[in-house]
């Protein structure tokens, strides 16, 4: 029987949406029992159903308040790779790293505060790049920064090598699969509603890119994206 | 999309330029545990089949997203119900009550 979480937050669709009245929504939203994460957020330059500058906003103010709360961060970019990067570097990767010892601060300690900085960003909340559809040059710099990636039925689409190749390429303890149900629907059963049972035909794609036969490797491979998620909503429980 | 029938089963189908739904073999993991990072569960046709479906292909955990500009509040409290008929139901496909 599957355990079911909640992410909550603003999509990019609807940031025109968002305001002080919305954001007092949303942190009820988030103190509610079963809530593992803020999302999912981001920019969306596809579809621009809300004006870049309002993505921009909403998307800024739901990474501040994560970092408040200390939640994690489901994200969805599209066609927006580039400035979803640098909002990210200023919001979140170079943001100030909570915990850092005050003290070695002060007596200006370089290897205790080095050392203090990693310990407190290992304990900061995570970030998840929600169905990856781009390459891997666009994905080296997000994996390389320490997030999480999953890749959803676009695996198995038929002009999708770069994302099977991006897939390929994921160190295995940053890689998650998911569904995107009702969207997103996995090959064979292109045209019909997807649903989070379909997730078996996108990880028998992701062994195939990832080259994977022999069974102790597929309970490997699989096993971690399953603890890999556990990790991402539950950090004290992986 | 067309309205899609509602089969009571774990199978996967596709449609048939007849109409006719034919089922379609599966990967099997066995009891390999699988987690769906990221799916709307509230927006299934049928949630509590759905997530029986689930976990009979072996998903254990699955993060649900819920936006709050259109989102349902109450999906928050209808989850543990339809996990709970999902229980029964999953059972029932197997043929142990």
């Amino acid at each position: 029987m599957p355990r079911v979480d909640v992410a909550c937050g603003c999509h990019p669709h609807n940031a025109k949406h968002y305001d002080a009245a919305l954001e007092a929504k949303l942190r009820t939203w988030l103190a509610k029992p079963g809530v593992v994460a803020l999302g999912e957020i981001g920019l969306d330059y596809h579809y621009d159903f809300s004006p870049v500058e309002d993505q921009k906003r909403a998307f800024r103010a739901q990474l501040r308040l994560a970092r408040e709360l200390g939640l994690p961060v489901v994200l969805h970019v599209r066609e927006a790779y580039d400035d979803a990067w640098e909002i990210m570097r200023e919001e979140w990767f170079d943001a100030a790293a909570p915990g850092v010892d005050a003290a070695a601060t002060v007596a200006g300690d370089e290897a205790q505060i080095a050392a203090g900085e990693a310990a407190a960003r290992a304990q900061e909340p995570r970030v998840l790049l929600h169905c990856f559809t781009a390459d891997w040059e666009t994905l080296e710099p997000w994996i390389k920064a320490g997030c999480y990636v999953s890749f959803g039925g676009a695996l198995t689409f038929g002009n999708a090598d770069a994302i099977r190749d991006a897939a390929a390429r994921v160190p295995l303890d940053q890689l998650l699969l998911e569904t995107d149900a009702p969207y997103m629907t996995p090959k064979p059963l292109r045209g019909q509603k997807c649903e989070p049972a379909q997730i078996v035909f996108t990880a028998q794609r992701l062994l195939e890119v990832r080259g994977i036969t022999d069974l102790l490797e597929r309970f490997n491979v699989l096993h971690a994206t399953y603890q890999n998620a556990l990790e991402l909503f539950h950090p004290s429980k992986a | 999309m067309e309205e899609e029938p509602q089969f009571k089963d774990d199978l996967f189908r596709v449609k048939k330029k007849n109409g006719e739904w034919k089922v379609v073999d599966a990967p099997d993991f066995g009891h390999i545990a699988l987690a769906d990072a990221h799916t709307h569960l509230q927006y299934a046709t049928d949630p509590v089949m759905t997530l029986a479906r689930a976990g009979l292909h072996g998903v254990s955990y699955m993060c649900t997203v819920l936006d709050v500009f259109d989102g349902d509040e109450e999906v928050f409290e209808r989850i543990k119900p339809w996990s709970h008929q999902a229980a029964v139901n999953m059972q029932l496909m197997i043929g142990r009550c």
